[in-house]
């Protein structure tokens, strides 16, 4: 499933998600974004300041303290998918759906 | 009735030579549908495609993924195992026949995510991208090279459990994103590096 598809859901965990974009130019990016309209915000980081502290084609899970609780590496055409992340999410807050 | 035969084996000629070019025409139509798919992600150049810094950064970093995600499935060591020149050398063959063997499949599926944005388009560009990020994290020399049993600097990414490497960067609207103000609002973050394929 797309992640969009699960992003109330993924929103009631009080979590947002931030996408970044690095293999493609700013303007490509902007098109992207106001093209697809994807719910949360796209970033472009095609000078690599970002992407450099985590990998390329990645999701990472940050709780609020600032701790990474979940990494995926992920394939070209299979993302990790939005059950996934929101079993994990649940897994951090128990308390909250 | 001549005419008609003349016209059917005509008729049967060219649906003939359809049959033929069907698997040309299909393959046409779905790299035009790709061309079309990577001209809306990828319009323009990145920063990293004219600078051959960046460049050479953007190497690095396909490179430790590629290390991360293919070489770490059956290997234990990581860069700082070995010195520079053995990892040259493991390169100079690789990918060699064993590994042609064994590369899970995974490793192919890499070489078709970087060559998506054309910067990683065969072995021989992969190859280098492994080979940059080799010599930027393995010891000069053999003397520096770490305790061979040590599992240490084998996984290079953030962790579970790690402190998430702080940032901030400005989205598309002119928003900035700053993982300090996601903290101090209670906040949890899905923080995603895409190739947009949401």
């Amino acid at each position: 499933m797309k992640l969009q598809e699960h992003l109330v859901e993924i929103q009631a965990h009080r979590t947002k998600v931030l996408a970044i974009h690095c293999e493609g130019s700013r303007r490509g990016t902007k098109e992207f974004s106001d093209k697809r309209k994807f719910g949360f915000p796209l970033a472009n980081d095609d000078r690599l300041n970002v992407v450099d502290k985590y990998s390329v084609t990645s999701t990472y899970l940050i709780d609020s303290k600032g701790i990474v609780q979940a990494r995926w590496l992920d394939r070209v055409h299979d993302r990790v998918d939005g059950a996934t992340i929101l079993k994990a999410l649940a897994e951090i807050n128990p308390g909250e759906k | 009735m001549k005419s008609a035969r003349s016209a059917h084996a005509i008729l049967q000629m060219i649906s003939s030579l359809l049959l033929l070019l069907y698997p040309t025409l299909s393959e046409s139509q779905d790299d035009a549908e790709r061309a079309r798919k990577r001209d809306e992600t990828f319009v323009g150049k990145t920063a990293w495609q004219m600078d051959d810094k960046l460049g050479e950064k953007w190497q690095e970093l396909t490179g430790r993924f590629i290390f991360q995600r293919s070489c770490l499935s059956c290997h234990t060591r990581g860069p700082a195992a070995y010195a520079r020149t053995k990892w040259q050398e493991t390169l100079g063959t690789f990918p060699d026949d064993t590994h042609n063997d064994l590369l899970p499949e995974e490793y192919r599926d890499l070489t078709a995510m970087f060559s998506y944005g054309s910067m990683m388009p065969n072995d021989q560009s992969r190859t280098q991208a492994l080979r940059t990020f080799l010599q930027r994290h393995a010891p000069a020399t053999a003397a520096e090279e770490s305790a061979p049993d040590s599992l240490r600097s084998v996984d290079l990414l953030p962790q579970v459990g790690d402190e998430a490497p702080p940032f901030s960067i400005v989205d598309v609207d002119g928003v900035t994103h700053d993982l300090d103000v996601y903290a101090q609002k209670g906040e949890s973050l899905i923080l995603v590096f895409s190739r947009a394929h949401w």
